[in-house]
């Protein structure tokens, strides 16, 4: 049996002192399965963050650990060691457009495909034996990852679903939808977390069951 | 040593056979005879030694030793074609100033040390969960005082100390011809006879055991 949910990545991973009174997909799994869910996520992150808080955590994590993986979008850095935030490219153009500009056209994507294949190939190794296979989530359709085939990946991506809630372009700067998603939405993803994690789903997908066009 | 198969080899300047000296790497060929394969190449990035640890990962077998150089961690792996030109003093030479001031500013301002130590302790994480059944436990070598801060390789020593040892003046530092790997002869069979203990089930430390104070200044090895 599943005893705890372990979340990783950007904002859409992130539960916060601001999301203790809503309602989200990590409240939902906890009330519905009495178990806890922590979230190492951050608003604005980068995958090298992700790497990190997992690095941070792998000690406590146990075969019967359910890992989540939000993996966002591969353009953003982690520049500044204590606001990993702060690095997608608007964030980091306040330091220094010049530098930072160039930066997203002469950043050395081959090392970051060597750190994702490292990553992934460790996860994979290191939760072989265990309940239920980690859930990697692909957050952005433009920045697809090399996934190995071995690995749980979900089907979709997670912003497709934000995207999708509004009738309009969504603008991502004025959304205070916790986690970009609506409480409906919410309740749809964490029926399919619980629905993996109690066996009656393989995989967790996100192409189909969620609520659309209802925002204006 | 009847249990080893291969010796696989990875990092820089310190491992890389790019020399018909004789070195470490014939050291170990001579006393152990067994296939060596080695691909440290001078100049890299950790990033570099990484990706030919993992291109080469589904070939390795339980009985080989993986000898692992890891070398100054603020090199960077730009140029995919050209991984030995990894500082900033290189890639100022090799490609002109036309990016002068973004190569600057990232190499003494912005690099992210933090993002490197991280990719790092993956990388060894991983390194260490797939040869934990394996007969013998990688030999993981720090070239450089910064290669890494990992508690683990903090009383081993590393490379450049034996290699400034040499030196009566230890501010003389020199890569020659003569000196393949940066070091002489007698301390390349010295190294090769370290790895061989290890093998032996011996612990293992670059701090003692090498020779010093070789040479009085830089123009013996001219």
């Amino acid at each position: 049996m599943i005893e705890k949910v372990w979340v990783f990545g950007d904002s859409f991973a992130v539960f916060d002192k601001f999301y203790v009174k809503l309602v989200t997909y990590h409240s939902i799994i906890t009330e519905s399965l009495q178990i806890p869910v922590e979230s190492l996520g951050a608003d604005g992150s980068s995958f090298e963050y992700c790497v990190h808080t997992f690095l941070e955590t792998v000690e406590h994590i146990e075969p019967n650990h359910l890992l989540i993986f939000f993996i966002t979008d591969r353009k953003r850095t982690w520049f500044v060691k204590d606001n990993p935030w702060q690095a997608y490219p608007h964030a980091l153009r306040i330091l220094d457009a010049k530098f930072f500009d160039e930066w997203w056209v002469e950043k050395p994507l081959h090392v970051e495909h060597i750190t994702e294949k490292i990553f992934f190939n460790y996860v994979d190794q290191l939760t072989k034996n265990f309940e239920k296979a980690p859930i990697f989530i692909q957050n952005f359709l433009h920045s697809p990852y090399n996934f190995p085939k071995s690995l749980n990946v979900a089907n979709g991506t997670i912003y497709e679903i934000s995207k999708d809630e509004y009738t309009k372009r969504l603008d991502q700067h004025t959304d205070i939808r916790a986690n970009h998603l609506s409480e409906i939405n919410h309740k749809v993803l964490a029926t399919k977390f619980i629905d993996y994690i109690q066996g009656r789903e393989k995989t967790v997908d996100l192409t189909s069951g969620f609520a659309s066009k209802f925002l204006n | 040593m009847s249990n080893l198969g291969r010796i696989w080899i990875f990092g820089d300047e310190y491992g890389a056979k790019e020399s018909d000296l004789e070195t470490y790497h014939d050291v170990l060929l001579k006393l152990l005879g067994v296939p060596i394969f080695n691909f440290a190449k001078e100049f890299t990035s950790q990033e570099y030694c990484f990706h030919t640890v993992v291109e080469n990962i589904r070939s390795f077998s339980d009985n080989d030793l993986l000898i692992i150089f890891l070398t100054d961690i603020r090199r960077e792996w730009f140029f995919s074609a050209f991984p030995d030109k990894s500082d900033l003093q290189t890639i100022l030479r090799a490609f002109g100033s036309k990016k002068k001031d973004f190569y600057e500013n990232f190499f003494q301002r912005y690099q992210p040390i933090h993002i490197k130590q991280d990719r790092q302790k993956l990388f060894i994480n991983y390194i260490k969960l797939l040869t934990k059944d394996y007969y013998h436990c990688p030999l993981i070598i720090k070239s450089f005082p910064n290669s890494s801060e990992m508690e683990f390789l903090s009383s081993i020593g590393d490379m450049e100390a034996i290699s400034r040892g040499e030196f009566k003046n230890q501010n003389y530092f020199l890569n020659t011809q003569k000196r393949p790997n940066n070091l002489s002869q007698s301390n390349h069979q010295l190294f090769g006879n370290k790895i061989v203990s290890y093998l032996e089930g011996k612990s293992f430390s670059l701090t003692k055991g090498f020779v010093k104070n070789l040479y009085q200044s830089k123009d013996e090895l001219k």
